[in-house]
């Protein structure tokens, strides 16, 4: 007994240190509505564990929630699968669930048909606007057979973002993946906001769908969203999915490996498992002989840039180098005047390298990165640096083309040299005739 | 008792010509022209002592501290001068001004103020005193004003006599135009410039009544100093020329002046080409334009002389006609030519503006925007110049009376002062000087001739003595006594007025920093506003090194001087462009204000406002400027709209919508309802205007971060991105 025991501090301990190298804590908070639901959604919440993260559950409706302890946020991400939930707002008020997000921590929210006021602020606060709450999106076209009703609402979806980062490979067809629940929009307003699923072409929203519509829908076709995402700038990620009913174990049993597979990559992504990158080392030095400083360039310079560029690998825990060819440098000064792409070097530290050379504008100009794909988390990366003129005594001392005019001043000294010897000294009998002339 | 007489006099005219019956008197210490040459040096000591501490005012009232804009970029790069070394200074890039810009400080800069006070820096260091720099730098104005005061003892000799040159250093000691810009802490190249401007004119005068190529060489190195000085040397690379033709034309052409002034344009331009700021502007540029024009036209008349000197008169008008027709169309060819290739008219706004006075009105706000720029009123004339307004004609008139090649001089520079003068309010500097020298020779003159009549009353056989060839004019003053006498006490009435008003102007007008503000209270105590210090050091203490502060360019130089701080913008106007940014940022709606803001990377904005304690110089009435400015370069900024539906300017509830949107109305009056004292708003104590919106204002963008004391300094923190993407 003895043994598993110590095993099992050791694995604490590492975990701990693990998570405290990380600077944050490595536990989940998932909110569900009621007693029920803890049975009927465990495998998506269970997939969670499997990727080595610590899993707090607790009720809607019981319990009160405290997000901070000590001043410091116990968790690291929360999972909100409790659309219908009331009085959610007393417990986990919106206020400190934003903040939550805004201080770099991650927000999983699912909504469902009937969803609460609350879910739907939630979903807002993110830029994402939920459809009316008794409409279900509908598709006679291409309903999911095995789980329908007649009413054709549990439906397929028509496109996603082909991400391995989101949802686990990039083969998974949009067809895959079962939805039913309430469409929604986005906001316009919220620039970082991504659509990563959404709806076929012959899909809309409707509170009936046995009766023909009357009205044009508020949500339709490939413009509703199904599952959304976020990467915000304090390197948090903030999803939403709309179908909480196909998250259940019964949903994942009928509509296969590959809707469960997509889905709980998707929670993974949420909560930090995948795409997340990070950069470090960056180097610029000047290849020319200029003798500038590192934090300072001379026009024409030819700057030699690196970077690493690192991805979290989730399942061995280790940072290891993200590989790409589209990632580029910008050279800015209020424009940019240089954009150069990124290489990988090849090494273990995901290096990238760049060689930019300097324009013949003195300014201060800054290293732009603005890496953006979907799935990933965003690099923006700013340095500023000084590129001075040339120093006075950096200018070439003797130009060959400039020779007649070194010829000309040098014959200029000369001969004024000459004539004042010439007038000093020449006639001697003249210039006393001149003295005495004035 | 004849001796009294010659010793009570010679406090009113020490100068006075001696007459050598005088010099017999043998119980006295010294002969006579010992004594004078004692008094004379006792009495410039004493004007220098006068000069140098009529300008500590404002050490005494306020402390030892840099004043105003200007010299607070001055004082940096003295700074970076004294500490780095000569070579970092030459080479000196900013980039933490006119970000993204930055500066090449080295190479636009006049580097002559910071020299000199690094020289004195250097040489109190090297004799054992450690000075503080900045101690230096506020005083290297008034010790420059000493030297002025000596300057214009020179010339004034050098142009007409002894006495009217005392008299001259005194006037010039206090006068009140030059003081403005010469008390302590007032380190400015101005400052400095006016000393180098008369010295120059001292020693040219001297090579023209010489004509002597020494004193043309010492010229040409005061022309240096005067060029690495000021940008102002424009005048003075203009007046010598101007000079040289009037002299021309009027007939008094001589070698002397021949020598003089080849001498002086090819060493003084060659000199001047070695700064780096003028480099070759002093050849291609229109503004020296003139200088070789008069070279030329010279050395033409030289030829010409020397051509008459051995040929016979119609073989010689022959030649002049040929000479005349080839260098007209020589000139006609070089003009059309440079209009062709279009590097002809490459004249700067300024310049363009002293010739004609509308037009920086017209075409170029930002000259227009600088109350320096403005055209003087007659006002200004009395306060900076006072007595010497009447007395320079009578100068005038007892110069043309007896016409030399100096007093030729001083009449073209007052002259030509005086119509620039009144174009630009700044170029009263200019003519101080040249009021002070004119009025001396005037009052001299005037004392000299009542003096005498004096003396023939007083005592008749000491006249005989004294007046040996009394002229008719003298002869018939001996019988006006009486008038002599009122001529007498008015001048010293004059004189004794001007002294006061001098001194008052000195102390009530120009002596203070403008970067510590204060107010008379009620029971006559004074009250200090050190706003702009606290804003500046909140700067220092609360930002990050490298945050980017974007305020109105007045502020630029204070803020990387006092708070260390990289700026967008500032008072070295150089981009007309960068600074229409600035103002359409200021007169935007937030939410374009923002985009922009987050385009120059500001991290924190700066506004200037004096509702709260009636300080009129902020930002809300320097406002139309920015409208003009950024209109001169976006046509979408229209500066109608900022006004209200007749064309006023005001922030009461008649205020453009325009204006009430605009992001520099928002922060100065955010906040600015909870001064309300009275039920209808805050009252805002420059517009005299109750301010009615003012607790609606909300920012989205923007959230205070220092409001100084008596809210004089508001400074505004630019908001990060919101970190969900919400716009």
């Amino acid at each position: 007994m003895r043994l598993p025991l110590s095993l099992l501090l050791v694995a604490v301990f590492s975990s701990i240190i693990a998570a405290a190298f990380q600077g944050q804590s490595n536990v989940v908070l998932v909110v569900f509505e009621d007693q029920v639901m803890l049975k009927t959604h465990s495998r998506f919440v269970d997939s969670l564990k499997a990727i080595g993260k610590t899993v707090e559950v607790k009720q809607a409706n019981s319990e009160s929630f405290d997000l901070r302890a000590d001043g410091e946020y116990v968790y690291d991400s929360i999972v909100l699968l409790c659309p219908t939930a009331t009085k959610m707002e007393r417990k986990l008020s919106l206020d400190s669930l934003v903040r939550f997000v805004d201080a770099g921590h991650n927000l999983f929210v699912a909504a469902g048909h009937g969803y609460s006021d609350y879910t739907s602020k939630v979903a807002s606060s993110i830029g994402v606007d939920l459809d009316y709450k008794r409409n279900k999106m509908t598709d006679h076209q291409q309903p999911f057979q095995s789980l329908d009703d007649g009413s054709h609402t549990i439906i397929r979806a028509g496109g996603l973002v082909q991400s391995k980062y989101l949802f686990g490979d990039e083969n998974i067809k949009a067809s895959d993946i079962v939805f039913s629940g309430p469409g929604a929009t986005l906001f316009t307003d919220n620039e970082l906001i991504d659509k990563v699923m959404w709806g076929s072409g012959s899909c809309y929203s409707t509170d009936d769908s046995r009766r023909p519509l009357s009205k044009i829908p508020r949500v339709a076709g490939a413009a509703s969203v199904l599952a959304a995402a976020l990467s915000t700038r304090t390197e948090s990620r903030a999803s939403y999915f709309g179908s909480i009913d196909t998250l259940s174990n019964d949903a994942f049993d009928k509509a296969g490996k590959k809707h469960e597979k997509a889905l709980t990559s998707f929670l993974a992504w949420t909560v930090g498992h995948a795409g997340v990158l990070r950069t470090r080392n960056l180097v610029h030095s000047s290849i020319d002989d200029s003798g500038s400083l590192a934090n300072e360039f001379r026009v024409k310079d030819t700057i030699k840039f690196s970077i690493d560029v690192q991805e979290w690998d989730g399942g061995k825990g280790v940072w290891s180098p993200y590989v790409a060819d589209d990632m580029q440098v910008e050279f800015v000064m209020l424009d940019p005047w240089v954009r150069e792409r990124l290489h990988y070097s090849g090494n273990e530290n995901g290096t990238y390298t760049a060689t930019i050379p300097v324009p013949d504008q003195i300014g201060v100009y800054k290293f732009n990165i603005q890496y953006f794909r979907p799935g990933l988390s965003p690099i923006v990366l700013m340095k500023v640096v000084p590129v001075r003129p040339y120093l006075h005594n950096e200018y070439e001392r003797f130009i060959g083309m400039a020779s007649p005019y070194y010829a000309s001043s040098f014959s200029m000294l000369i001969g004024v040299f000459l004539l004042g010897l010439v007038i000093l000294y020449g006639n001697k009998g003249e210039d006393g005739e001149h003295a005495k002339a004035d | 008792m004849a001796t009294d007489a010659v010793e009570r006099k010679s406090a009113d005219q020490p100068a006075q010509t001696a007459s050598p019956s005088a010099e017999e008197n043998s119980q006295v210490l010294f002969t006579r022209p010992q004594r004078e040459l004692l008094l004379r040096t006792l009495i410039l000591g004493l004007i220098c002592l006068v000069s140098f501490s009529i300008r500590l005012f404002s050490v005494l009232r306020f402390e030892s501290i840099i004043h105003e804009f200007d010299p607070w970029f001055n004082f940096r790069s003295t700074r970076v001068l004294v500490g780095e070394g000569s070579y970092k200074f030459w080479n000196w890039f900013d980039s933490r001004s006119w970000y993204p810009l930055g500066r090449i400080v080295g190479g636009t800069v006049y580097p002559g103020i910071m020299y000199t006070a690094a020289f004195m820096y250097n040489v109190l260091h090297f004799v054992g005193l450690k000075v503080n720099i900045r101690d230096v730098c506020v005083l290297t104005a008034p010790v420059f004003s000493a030297f002025t005061a000596l300057s214009a003892y020179a010339l004034t000799k050098e142009a007409s006599d002894d006495a009217a040159g005392i008299v001259a250093a005194a006037i010039m000691a206090i006068v009140p135009g030059y003081i403005s810009r010469s008390v302590a802490g007032s380190y400015d190249n101005e400052g400095v410039a006016i000393t180098a401007m008369i010295f120059c004119f001292y020693l040219w005068t001297k090579s023209v009544n010489t004509g002597s190529l020494f004193w043309s060489g010492l010229t040409t190195l005061s022309y240096l100093y005067m060029v690495a000085c000021w940008g102002g040397y424009i005048f003075l690379i203009n007046l010598i020329p101007i000079y040289v033709l009037v002299m021309l034309f009027s007939g008094r052409y001589s070698h002397r002046l021949y020598v003089a002034y080849n001498t002086f344009y090819v060493l003084g331009t060659l000199l001047s080409m070695q700064i780096r700021f003028v480099g070759f502007n002093a050849v291609t540029t229109s503004e020296h334009l003139g200088a070789f024009g008069t070279f030329g036209l010279l050395n033409l008349y030289c030829v010409k002389n020397w051509v008459q000197s051995f040929t016979g008169p119609r073989v010689f008008k022959a030649f002049v006609r040929w000479l005349v027709f080839l260098a007209m169309s020589l000139t006609g060819s070089i003009v059309v030519l440079a209009f062709v290739t279009g590097n002809g008219g490459g004249m700067t706004g300024r310049i363009r503006t002293f010739l004609d006075p509308t037009y920086a009105s017209k075409h170029i706000p930002i000259i227009a925007s600088v109350s320096e720029h403005q055209p003087t009123s007659w006002g200004s004339y009395f306060f900076d110049l006072h007595i010497t307004v009447y007395l320079m004609p009578i100068g005038l008139y007892f110069c043309f009376k007896k016409l030399t090649d100096g007093n030729m001089f001083l009449i073209t520079y007052g002259t030509f002062a005086i119509y620039f003068s009144g174009v630009m309010i700044r170029i009263m500097l200019v003519l101080a000087p040249a009021a002070s020298m004119l009025s001396a020779i005037g009052i001299s003159e005037t004392l000299k001739f009542a003096m005498r009549s004096l003396q023939a009353d007083d005592d008749d056989e000491d006249l005989s003595m004294r007046v040996a060839n009394p002229s008719a004019e003298e002869a018939k003053s001996q019988q006006s006594g009486p008038v002599a006498f009122c001529l007498c006490v008015g001048a010293c009435v004059l004189l004794f007025q001007y002294v006061r008003h001098a001194i008052w102007a000195t102390s009530e007008a120009y002596s203070s920093p403008s970067i510590v503000l204060s107010a008379k209270g009620r029971d006559g105590e004074r009250i200090f506003f050190d706003d702009y210090r606290a804003g500046y050091y909140w700067l220092r203490q609360n930002t990050p090194d490298d945050a980017k502060i974007m305020s109105w360019w007045d502020y630029g130089y204070q803020i990387s001087g006092m708070g260390n701080r990289t700026v967008i913008v500032d008072n070295n106007t150089w981009n007309n462009t960068h600074i229409a940014t600035v103002g359409k940022a200021m007169n935007s709606p937030e939410d374009v204000s923002y985009k922009i803001a987050r385009k120059l990377d500001v991290d924190y904005v700066l506004v200037v406002f004096g509702g709260v304690v009636g300080y009129s110089s902020d930002d809300i009435n320097k406002f139309l400027w920015m409208v003009r400015i950024s209109a001169s370069v976006d046509k979408s900024v229209n500066e109608k709209d900022y006004m209200t539906s007749y064309g006023g300017y005001t922030v009461d509830d008649s205020a453009g919508k325009a204006l009430t949107n605009s992001l520099m109305y928002k922060m100065c009056y955010y906040r600015f309802g909870d001064m309300a004292r009275d039920p209808r708003g805050a009252f805002d104590r420059v517009r005299q205007t109750v301010v009615k919106d003012a607790s609606s204002i909300k920012l989205k963008y923007f959230e205070e971060a220092f409001t100084s004391e008596n809210w004089i300094v508001r400074i505004y923190r630019v908001k990060k991105p919101n970190a969900r993407g919400w716009v």
